[in-house]
């Protein structure tokens, strides 16, 4: 079952549901709908026959398949607590509220005004205080002056305190000093630190934990940084940080870049392809909770799966929608991002792989080493889902021609070990095409239509450009493994770019070895490299 | 009409020698005498460009519709015989469309038919700009307007750069005192100090920034020329809004419109709209305008219809639903006729305001009977091009419509080789 907002114009999916048959679940779903919109609730995979008909067309009593049933539908609503809610007295503190008078109050959006007994004394202290949290640090002497003389000019020229308020607080938030960070060349101070510290690990302001130890200056020593590192990444705001560096790191953010043809991969759903990023984002918080090595993300004995992603997998006996850790059996080919299913869909368009993205990618993302662009004029590899010939006989030319072959044979290899995943990062020992051969029956799709047939063999073996061969995916990360310094520098490079906003220079490059080994020697952990760079001068300077 | 004075073949005036000698500062309608009156064509070449584009969102039925033949010589049809007077004055294309637009259901493209974002309105999508709001951001300042959305419901087919619609104004009469009816001078005083306000917030920023930049390192301070530049527009664009809200309006001697209280009434209230368009641009308070005519599911007040436009538009190929299509489109081309007339009959040095004024007009489904957005009905009158042909593509493999929007724009002086899904910046045959 699937729970979506609706405007009638476009829907968003709120959430997704494994009803088991013949069982009755009561489902709770927390959102917020805005002006005009309505839940929709929609039966996956039932609800359809054989044929193709749907509940919709032909109406539940002709239906001669298994359906949905809605027992009740209950909805409560608004969910804010209190009133005058906290956001008023965090902004206005004690200013008195009065109830306008109905009667004569002709916006009816308003029902109460903001009414100072000293407008100007109260519009001083509201906007000191708002300005200072806003930048983050104390202010300076007069700095809030200025934004407290926009206001009272306008209450100078009449305007009502709210309206007066507006400006000085829209100068605020359009001021470089909230929107930029001030971050002076040297050791960074105290305040400096704190905001570094929060927009990494938590992608918003520093807390006033954060702030009361700028304020007393012990925030950058080494002990009071490692525990507000613990706390920051105990906390639930450290979810943005996952979201937001796993989201550029593997691109997750690209995930709807493209849409699967639906020919050849009718079963990319929604359902899919919502499960693939919270799969990875689920993967990276597992990792960093547990500080397991980063050699983990080429490969792992467990997997973070719900029932959805499962069924893609051939993973048996997960059921229900919510994501957890399962274990992999040895030989899965599964295990680390690199064969999830995002990071496949990403690699790759909506029709066909290529070993030359997929490995331009891996060199890229897990190895810190990306290839050089190709020369300008040469020409790229059609796809040909005809089935006539497959993208290896298109790329051995390549690998004949030694210009070519300097490059290629470095960025083909892992290309080729991930041939063995589709588009949508599913298994296959045989290509999809759209003419001939034996058409595909697929069990998870809930169009029961078959449009996609077996095309050639899969060839995922190759060789690496040092001549060491791999036979198989699995094959192919124990060789990744073999040099682990090589993964933890990749991951350290992108955490401080991340984390400082700036790109590692040409000095910076021994701190970064140093962090991964500093990092190696103690365990090789993900939260182990995170204290390591907080504490390293790359991110405590300018 | 606009009180023009009728054309006088002496030395043409200067707009700034106008504006010394009214003493007050006008929004200036492009008054005949203002075009010299010698070297009309080259005069013409200098006068705004502007584009219209109106969407008809239950389809055009092909048939009706789209000439057996191509090039110049096509044998007309009836929907183009309704025309004939303006044959040369536009193009009918065929085997245009945007690439997968299969979206949440079968009318979702028409929130992409200007924008070409990909599956509209399935889990994720977003849209992207309409090809209005791209050149608004660049020329929008230049009038009063930066651009009109109008529309036969709330819905419009103008989308901003973060793809948020701007919602359609319907009520011909609100857009008529938009454009021609100087607000209350409280209101005027109003905008006024919220604009002051604005800039008064912007200067204060600025110099915030400016100490701002002597604290950080020179890494930083290219970033912060970002910041300057952003300031900068902001505050000439409040400049440019306050000196457009202290002008007097244009005025025109025209009866505002009476709006149509029947809903149901979707041509007569279609027209109304359409004939707001020349005014509009003749009084230069914009140069770009997007109107959606929205099909509804109610009976139109038209003699021999019966049944509901969207039903039939879903006609099954039954004969009778045909016939009474027809009725509802032709009603609908005659009203597309008479804006081409309107457009032509109005003059600027010397030459039709059709000349200056690129027309689309179209749909978003190719053949509404099956939801089908391939091979989209698509005209373009007007704006200086060689018209007078049908221009097909391939109706299998269709070649996008954005190709023409680029060539559109580049038309409007928009320098930019790509727009949406073009993979080319003209399309073949049109010059």
């Amino acid at each position: 079952m699937r729970v979506y907002r609706d405007n009638y114009r476009e829907k968003q999916m709120v959430g997704w549901y494994d009803i088991p048959p013949d069982q009755a679940r009561v489902v709770e779903v927390t959102t917020q709908l805005s002006t005009n919109e309505h839940l929709r609730i929609e039966p996956t995979y039932t609800g359809v026959d054989e044929k193709g008909q749907t509940v919709y067309n032909i109406g539940p009593q002709n239906l001669k398949a298994p359906g949905l049933a809605l027992m009740w539908v209950e909805m409560e609503g608004p969910l804010q607590p209190e009133w005058p809610p906290a956001s008023l007295h965090n902004l206005f503190g004690d200013t008195p509220l009065t109830k306008l008078d109905e009667k004569k109050n002709r916006d009816k959006r308003l029902a109460y005004e903001l009414t100072p007994e000293d407008p100007k004394a109260a519009a001083k202290m509201a906007l000191e205080s708002f300005a200072a949290r806003a930048f983050r640090r104390p202010l300076e002497p007069v700095e809030a002056d200025r934004f407290v003389q926009l206001t009272n000019d306008a209450l100078d020229h009449g305007r009502k305190f709210v309206e007066a308020m507006r400006i000085g607080l829209r100068a605020i938030l359009t001021a470089p000093q909230f929107l930029l960070f001030e971050e002076r060349p040297g050791k960074l101070d105290d305040y400096a630190l704190a905001s570094r510290l929060s927009y990494f690990l938590w992608s918003t302001m520093p807390d006033e934990e954060l702030l009361n130890l700028a304020a007393n200056h012990t925030l950058s020593q080494p002990k009071v940084l490692h525990a507000q590192v613990e706390r920051m990444l105990n906390d639930p705001r450290s979810k943005a940080f996952v979201r937001n560096f796993a989201g550029q790191w593997l691109d997750l953010r690209n995930i709807d870049a493209t849409s699967p043809d639906k020919r050849l991969y009718p079963e990319a759903d929604e359902l899919l392809i919502n499960s693939m990023v919270q799969e990875t984002e689920s993967f990276f918080s597992a990792v960093l909770k547990e500080n397991l090595p980063v050699t983990d993300f080429v490969q792992s004995d467990f997997a973070m799966l719900n029932s959805r992603l499962a069924m893609h997998y051939g993973v048996p006996g997960v059921e229900g929608e919510e994501i957890r850790k399962v274990a992999l059996p040895a030989d899965s080919v599964r295990g680390g991002v690199l064969t999830q299913a995002s990071v496949l869909k990403v690699t790759a368009n909506g029709t066909t792989t290529s070993p030359v993205r997929r490995g331009a990618w891996v060199m890229k993302k897990l190895l810190g080493d990306p290839p050089p662009p190709p020369p300008p004029g040469v020409g790229s590899i059609e796809p040909d889902t005809r089935g006539a010939t497959t993208v290896r006989e298109q790329l051995a030319k390549h690998r004949n021609s030694e210009t070519c072959a300097s490059c290629h044979s470095h960025i083909d290899p892992p290309g080729f070990a991930l041939e063995c995943f589709d588009v949508i990062g599913g298994f296959r020992d045989r290509y999809r095409i759209q003419e001939k051969g034996e058409l595909i029956t697929l069990k998870n799709s809930g169009d029961r239509r078959q449009y996609a047939h077996l095309g050639p063999p899969v060839q995922c073996d190759g060789e690496l450009a040092d001549g060491r061969a791999f036979a198989s995916i699995q094959d192919f990360k124990k060789l990744l493994l073999t040099n682990p310094n090589q993964l933890v520098e990749a991951l350290a490079g992108n955490l401080v770019t991340y984390s400082t906003g700036a790109g590692i220079g040409f000095a910076d490059r021994f701190t970064v070895v140093e962090i991964a080994a500093n990092t190696q020697k103690a365990g090789g952990g993900l939260r182990t490299l995170i204290h390591q760079i907080v504490q390293s001068p790359l991110f405590q300077n300018k | 009409m606009i009180p023009i004075p009728p054309s006088v073949t002496r030395a043409p005036i200067s707009r700034r020698a106008f504006l010394r000698g009214t003493g007050v500062a006008l929004a200036l309608p492009f008054l005949d005498a203002m075009w010299s009156q010698r070297a009309g064509a080259a005069a013409a070449s200098t006068a705004p460009k502007r584009m219209v584009a109106i969407c008809t969102s239950l389809g055009i039925y092909g048939p009706a519709l789209f000439p057996k033949e191509t090039g110049r010589e096509y044998i007309s049809t009836p929907y183009l015989d309704l025309m004939k007077e303006h044959r040369n004055d536009f193009t009918v294309f065929s085997g245009l469309s945007h690439p997968d637009q299969a979206g949440a259901d079968g009318h979702s493209s028409e929130m992409t038919w200007l924008t070409s974002a990909r599956h509209p309105g399935l889990g994720g999508f977003r849209n992207t700009m309409s090809v209005d709001q791209f050149v608004a951001e660049k020329i929008g300042v230049e009038t009063r307007y930066p651009s009109l959305s109008l529309g036969t419901s709330y819905t419009s087919q103008s989308h901003t750069r973060s793809g948020v619609m701007i919602p359609a104004e319907a009520m011909p009469s609100k857009v008529f005192a938009k454009l021609f009816i100087d607000g209350q001078p409280w209101e005027v005083e109003q905008q006024m100090s919220k604009l002051r306000e604005g800039r008064s917030i912007m200067d204060t920023v600025n110099e915030e920034a400016k100490r701002f930049s002597a604290r950080v390192g020179a890494a930083d301070r290219d970033k912060l020329d970002e910041y300057f530049t952003s300031v900068r527009e902001m505050e000439q664009r409040l400049l440019k809004t306050e000196e457009w809200a202290k002008k007097p309006k244009p005025k025109v001697d025209v009866q505002p419109p009476q709006d149509i209280k029947e809903e149901s009434d979707l041509i007569g209230r279609m027209q109304l709209i359409f004939e707001l368009v020349p005014l509009a641009l003749q009084t230069d308070s914009t140069r770009l305008i997007t109107i959606l005519v929205q099909g509804r599911g109610d009976v139109p007040p038209i003699n021999g219809v019966s049944m509901d436009h969207h039903n039939l538009s879903h006609h099954g190929q039954d004969p009778e639903k045909i016939k009474q299509l027809e009725l509802i489109e032709t009603a609908q081309m005659g009203a597309l006729n008479k804006l081409f007339t309107a457009l032509k009959q109005k003059s600027e040095g010397g030459s039709p305001l059709l000349n200056n004024t690129m027309v689309l007009f179209g749909s978003n489904l190719g053949n509404a009977n099956s939801h089908d957005w391939h091979n989209l009905p698509v005209l373009l009158a007007g704006g200086g091009f060689q018209h007078g042909q049908h221009l097909a593509f391939d109706a299998k493999d269709n070649t996008p419509l954005c190709n023409l929007f680029v060539q559109m724009l580049q038309k409007m002086n928009v320098e930019t080789d790509r727009f949406g899904t073009s993979t080319a910046a003209s399309v073949q045959g049109l010059a």
